[in-house]
């Protein structure tokens, strides 16, 4: 994976270099995004991406050009950012995790519910939507983020996230189904649970 | 939960996002026909992904840091004079 650029006197170096630099600053803007959906605090979000610019561009000869960018840069984000909570692992909680999977995957209630994304997208404001997010297991807000808002493959999350494509699919269901839960009426038994598990680092990786 | 639902769910999303080979999709397809429990995960998955897909553009966006982008070019300039340095 790891292909250098051409060197010579013609300077294909510092072109290849300036083109990497210029596309990696526009994507300044979704990176803080997620360092701020990551760390939830201004301060670490912008140490974390100076520290991932930091990276980027003294491993820049790894990346290959003509792949994905942005995902190669939320890669190292993710990787940073998870180096840093095991740094810190002292301050999270051990949570049952168990709880939040079998609340999860709960299947719904008897009524049937027809359409209910037609009934979702027409009474869900911005502010619930906000709202619902965030009370979500981290793990699980994070894989449907990046799977549904910025549309990445489910092998990029993987290897973003550090767990297999299964966990991933796994977590990007559970937490659509979530989502779904805390947006339909109700903070619900397993939003309930999803709230107070918000600061779980690892759920369902296996 | 039976073996059947089981399968069915843990297929649920590349279902949705019409990433499994046709056979397999239609199986899915078949089981939450016959299904209930499973396909009202269907639809609250798809809900939630609807929600998401279709609104997550209008969430307000915090403005980057005031000096984060200068930090960052000057990142990106020290690294291309290191390699200018090095050839």
């Amino acid at each position: 994976m790891i292909r250098r650029l051409p060197r010579g006197p013609s300077g294909p170096v510092t072109t290849g270099a300036d083109a990497f630099a210029d596309e990696a600053l526009t994507l300044l803007e979704p990176l803080y995004a997620t360092a701020l959906r990551l760390t939830r605090h201004r301060a670490d979000a912008e140490d974390l991406v100076q520290d991932t610019y930091v990276k980027a561009f003294r491993f820049s000869e790894r990346f290959v050009p003509g792949t994905n960018l942005k995902a190669w840069l939320y890669t190292i984000l993710h990787n940073t950012w998870r180096n840093r909570r095991r740094d810190t692992a002292r301050d999270t909680v051990d949570v049952d995790s168990e709880v939040v999977e079998a609340a999860a995957s709960q299947p719904g209630g008897p009524e049937e519910l027809d359409t209910p994304e037609r009934i979702l997208l027409r009474e869900t404001l911005d502010a619930d939507l906000q709202a619902a997010l965030d009370a979500l297991p981290a793990a699980y807000r994070e894989a449907v983020w990046l799977r549904d808002v910025e549309e990445f493959a489910y092998a990029e999350i993987a290897e973003m996230l550090g767990v297999p494509m299964g966990t991933v699919m796994s977590r990007i269901s559970r937490g659509r189904r979530l989502l779904f839960d805390a947006l339909s009426g109700g903070m619900d038994s397993a939003t309930g649970v999803a709230h107070h598990a918000s600061r779980v680092s690892e759920v369902g990786s296996a | 939960m039976k073996e059947k639902c089981r399968q069915a769910v843990s297929r649920l999303t590349p279902f949705l996002d019409e990433a499994l080979p046709a056979e397999e999709r239609a199986e899915v397809a078949r089981h939450l026909d016959a299904c209930p429990p499973c396909r009202q995960s269907a639809a609250k998955e798809e809900g939630g992904k609807t929600v998401l897909r279709e609104r997550a553009a209008h969430l307000p966006t915090e403005p980057l840091p005031p000096g984060l982008r200068t930090r960052c070019a000057a990142i990106a300039e020290r690294a291309r004079r290191r390699a200018l340095r090095s050839r």
